[in-house]
């Protein structure tokens, strides 16, 4: 009796604070949303709720730019740059949870580097490559910079060390080559921290705005990114409500993306029977 | 690369002086990078496709670089590659002085119809273009602007004034009785130094002097002390990112920005613009002096000869009274021609509401703002020392004279 | 590792079948490496010549040797970046590490609002960082502003935010955290996931507390995740600046939120100094490569006692 009703009161406990903590980080959006239908005047004096919802903004957002065009940009270049991303971390992420070899620490200290090189210092050396490669305005010129990682590698190397080798000795026994051990066991396995790689991998491409500025100048290879930056100008000439309401179309392709993400990656973690 | 460059004259003068029936089949293709977004960013594109239909020599390609930075950026990137990132670039009036001497921009002063176009220019424009007065032009004014007073006469009337005063001299016991009436601040002072400049050289003083800084100089530090007491009495604020949305909600009474901030601060407004919004002059010292800023077209070295033509009747075309008439009543900026002002089409725009003509009232009596390359970082630490003035309670000339002195290395000749 | 150390011949158990050593890694670290060389190394190297360069982008670089370090050391600016950026990279850090796993327990928490707090906490790190900016400028405008609204309504006097020296950066800091916890708190939730239930219930069944089991068991299962986290945040933090472009402090005020990020790009791409911000950048490099470096250290050995 006791312990059933302190267990009732911890549960209502985590229920109201999960309601609390959900509000607190949405309350900002919520203004986000709600302006997004407003009329410029009354964005920021007005009350909370729209006067008048106009739907309008997202008309007007939606030809301010080719939406159309940067939203299947930005999705070519995101999903891809995720793939190669998946497939080189996982492949290098291996190699250094898994083998012996020379220069090993060397090799992981060089992918770890990465993440530590100020990005704007890069920008003109890494556009004369491209440049050189004739990829200025191509996918190549978005995908490829960012076609490794070494976020990939160092989260999914962690992950690979924390699984346990009796799985190696079982696979090795079925007869298993190495590459069918770690894409038929290993990875489906590590699920959780490849979908949370591949989360972050799409959202950080999606987000790009500075390199797709540099390595494009015509609007058929640029991204949404790009769409919802033009909307800015120093002189505030701007319909801020249709800014909201772009940015509402840019950001729900991301938002289902995590959603997708996140069911495939609970799930897969729940029902694999592999777990040590 | 000498016998480089006369091919290439060589080649545009065929271009150009080629059967005219060739120029009408095939017409050139220059590109333009602007960094203007928003209701600008369109309003450039919208132009940009009445020249190309308006003509069939020239097709003008626009492209987007996100801000003045981002077209430096890319401008940069060109100079590395050896190829340049457009045939026109718009860059900001504080940028191109640096890529001139550098020797990275066209002199223009050389190309057919420039004088009658220069002479059209209002001085101060001519002095823009011209800092060192060599007769070599690498930059040519496009969107323009000068700072102005916003005021919420509602607010104003409560204190019993109808307009704010002229002058900063009557500006102290001004801003106190507005604050007594309304509760609310006087007025918003920016720490950005454009207002400033413009105070200073109305006080006869000025930014750069001798190599330094010249905020030290009587002049000057009347502007600050002035300012401060303002501040320190509670009748002025510092201006914040808020400002525009705090002036349309009454919150402040005075504002001073450019004469282009104007539709975004009626957009903002909404319907009481009409009765909340008007527009005085940039108050003034001694004599009335505003700084004008923005931004202004440069064609890149080591562009086609062909395309320097194409980009030059382009810019030819955008100078004429019309098409500036047409872009002011987008934009708001100000006429860089003289001759817009004599169009009795703009003369009665002008008079469709009330301060449409402000900016142009002050052109006369306008100057460029400094144009020594360590200028543009002298700007934040001017900034910074203002808000250290201001924010942080530090005395003004201990905290000047600081500034001056740790800016000077700026100064020094690369 | 205890698992290696019980049996060692696991260690090495897809080396043989794959000839010679090296040879056998080169085909699974290539594609990554040639990324990195290509991209990150070789302008790297170049961002290393510039830095003893006057570079401005504009005319050939000449060699100035350590000039542009000298300037750097010597320029308060500069120290007073460092300092700020510095403060801005522990706190945003230890707010991600230890809001990050909290919230994570919360996301992992059967309640009826599961979902709708797990994509709350995630919606911030989707929203542009523009959008964020004008977000964050309305809700901390000092002037009657939702944030200022609410401490009045609680009695408490209302604060500058973002337009005041002392409150600027700590303002930066709340927007990071809001902006950025989702993601350290994504990774706790894949970490948690990944660790058998069977532990957790056991210790249940043997009578500990939900706290006991958490701090006994769980945080420590968690090590792992911390570190990538605290690196990640750490590394992350140290360089960002985008808020900075987008809030329009430029730096301020009175240099409050002058992160080294943003005083690169200014010297870069503002005051056509390439060779100082190179040399800023190197510096920053080699900062966060110490930093690293410690950590790994100190991850070492605590995972040597575990």
């Amino acid at each position: 009796m006791n312990s059933k009703s302190r267990r009732w009161w911890g549960q209502l406990s985590l229920e109201g604070l999960s309601l609390l903590m959900a509000l607190l980080f949405l309350a900002p959006l919520l203004w986000l949303f709600l302006g997004a239908f407003k009329a410029p005047d009354g964005l920021f004096g007005g009350p909370l709720l729209p006067q008048e919802w106009k739907w309008e903004n997202f008309v007007e957002a939606w030809r301010s730019a080719p939406f159309g065009r940067f939203l299947l940009n930005s999705l070519v270049v995101s999903s891809l740059t995720t793939l190669s991303v998946g497939l080189t971390s996982a492949l290098a992420a291996f190699a250094l949870a898994r083998m012996e070899f020379p220069f090993k620490p060397l090799a992981f200290v060089l992918a770890l580097g990465t993440l530590m090189i100020p990005g704007d210092a890069l920008l003109i050396p890494n556009f004369l490559t491209i440049r050189n490669f004739g990829w200025i305005n191509s996918y190549w010129a978005l995908i490829v910079p960012f076609a490794a990682s070494g976020f990939g590698i160092f989260l999914l190397r962690n992950a690979f060390l924390q699984t346990p080798r009796e799985l190696d000795d079982s696979a090795r026994l079925d007869g298993a080559t190495p590459l069918t051990f770690l894409f038929r066991i290993l990875l489906p396995v590590n699920a959780p921290a490849l979908s949370a790689l591949s989360v972050l991998t799409f959202l950080s491409s999606w987000n790009a705005l500075v390199w797709p500025f540099v390595a494009t100048n015509r609007n058929e290879w640029r991204t949404a990114q790009v769409g919802l930056a033009s909307f800015n100008n120093i002189e505030g000439n701007t319909n801020i409500p249709v800014v909201l309401a772009a940015t509402f179309i840019v950001t729900v392709p991301v938002l289902l993306v995590y959603f997708l993400a996140q069911k495939w990656f609970i799930e897969s973690a729940a029902s694999s029977g592999l777990k040590g | 690369m000498g016998k480089h460059s006369r091919w290439m004259v060589a080649l545009g003068v065929a271009a150009v002086l080629g059967t005219p029936g060739l120029a009408q089949s095939k017409p050139v293709e220059i590109t333009l990078m602007y960094g203007l977004g928003g209701r600008l960013g369109e309003v450039i594109r919208a132009t940009i496709d009445r020249y190309n239909k308006s003509q069939n020599e020239v097709v003008v390609r626009g492209e987007f670089a996100d801000s003045y930075e981002g077209v430096l950026q890319k401008a940069l990137a060109g100079i590395a590659a050896g190829q340049p990132a457009a045939d026109l670039l718009q860059l900001e009036v504080a940028l191109w002085p640096r890529l001139a001497a550098a020797g990275q921009l066209t002199d223009l002063s050389t190309l057919p119809g420039f004088k009658t176009m220069y002479d059209s220019f209002w001085p101060v424009f001519r002095r823009q273009t011209d800092p060192d007065s060599d007769g070599k032009i690498y930059a040519v004014p496009w969107n323009n602007s000068n700072p102005v007073t916003y005021y919420n006469p509602q607010l104003l009337q409560k204190a019993g004034f109808g307009a704010p005063p002229k002058r900063w001299t009557e500006y102290r016991e001004f801003a106190r009785k507005v604050k007594e009436a309304t509760g609310v601040p006087a007025l918003a002072i920016p720490a950005f130094p454009w207002v400033l400049e413009g105070a200073v050289f109305s006080n006869d003083g000025e930014m750069v002097r001798g190599g330094k800084l010249a905020l030290n100089e009587p002049a000057a530090l009347e502007v600050i002390e002035t300012w401060t007491q303002m501040i320190r009495d509670g009748s002025a604020v510092v201006e914040n990112a808020n400002v525009t949305q705090d002036f349309v909600a009454g919150k402040v009474a005075i504002t001073f920005q450019s004469v282009a901030s104007r539709p975004g601060i009626k957009a903002l407004a909404g319907d009481k613009f009409k009765t909340n919004v008007r527009v005085a002059n940039l108050p003034y010292f001694k004599r009335p002096v505003v700084p004008v800023g923005g931004a202004t077209l440069a064609i890149p070295k080591g562009i086609p000869q062909d395309h320097v033509l194409a980009a030059w009747k382009f810019i030819q075309w955008l100078n004429t009274p019309e098409q500036q008439l047409a872009w002011i009543k987008e934009t708001n900026y100000v006429p860089v021609t003289r001759a817009t002002n004599e169009l009795r089409a703009f003369q009665s725009y002008l008079l469709t509401e009330q301060g449409l003509g402000q900016g142009m009232l002050q052109l006369p009596t306008a100057r460029p703002r400094p144009a020594d390359p360590g200028y543009v970082q002298a700007i934040q630490e001017i900034r910074k020392t203002l808000e250290d003035v201001w924010l942080n309670n530090r005395s003004v000339e201990p905290a000047i004279n600081d500034l001056v002195s740790r800016t000077q290395s700026l100064f020094k000749q690369p | 590792m205890a698992v290696a150390q019980r049996s060692p011949t696991a260690r090495s158990l897809w080396d043989g079948q794959l000839g010679a050593r090296l040879g056998g890694a080169i085909p699974y670290l290539l594609p990554a490496l040639a990324v990195f060389v290509l991209f990150a190394y070789y302008p790297l190297l170049r961002v290393l010549y510039l830095s003893f360069t006057d570079a401005d982008l504009l005319r050939s670089p000449r060699w100035v040797g350590l000039e542009n370090y000298q300037k750097m050391l010597l320029s308060r600016e500069f120290l007073g970046s460092l300092s700020v950026t510095t403060a801005f990279a522990l706190a945003v850090t230890a707010l991600e590490v230890g809001v990050g796993m909290a919230l994570a327990f919360l996301m992992q928490a059967k309640t009826r609002f599961q979902s709708l707090l797990r994509g709350a906490i995630f919606a911030p790190v989707v929203v542009s960082t523009v959008s964020a900016g004008l977000i964050w400028q309305y809700m901390m405008n000092p002037n009657g502003g939702p944030l200022n609204a609410g401490l009045q309504a609680v009695g408490l006097p209302p604060l500058g935010w973002l337009t005041h020296p002392e409150t600027a950066l700590a303002s930066v800091i709340l927007i990071s955290f809001w902006k950025g916890v989702g993601l350290p708190a994504v990774i706790y939730l894949a970490g948690l996931q990944a660790i058998p239930k069977e532990l957790q219930e056991a210790a249940r069944v043997d009578g500990a507390t939900a706290w006991q089991v958490a701090r006994r068991i769980t945080i420590p299962l968690l090590a792992p995740t911390t570190m990538v986290v605290l690196f990640l945040s750490l590394v992350g933090t140290f360089q960002s600046y985008g808020l900075i472009l987008v809030l329009r402090t430029e730096g301020g005020p009175v240099g409050a939120t002058n992160l080294l990020g943003y005083h690169i790009y200014q010297n870069a791409f503002q005051y056509f100094q390439m060779g100082y911000a190179c040399a800023v950048s190197v510096f920053l490099f080699l900062l966060l490569a110490g930093l690293a470096w410690v950590q790994f250290r100190l991850s070492e050995r605590r995972v040597h006692y575990q």
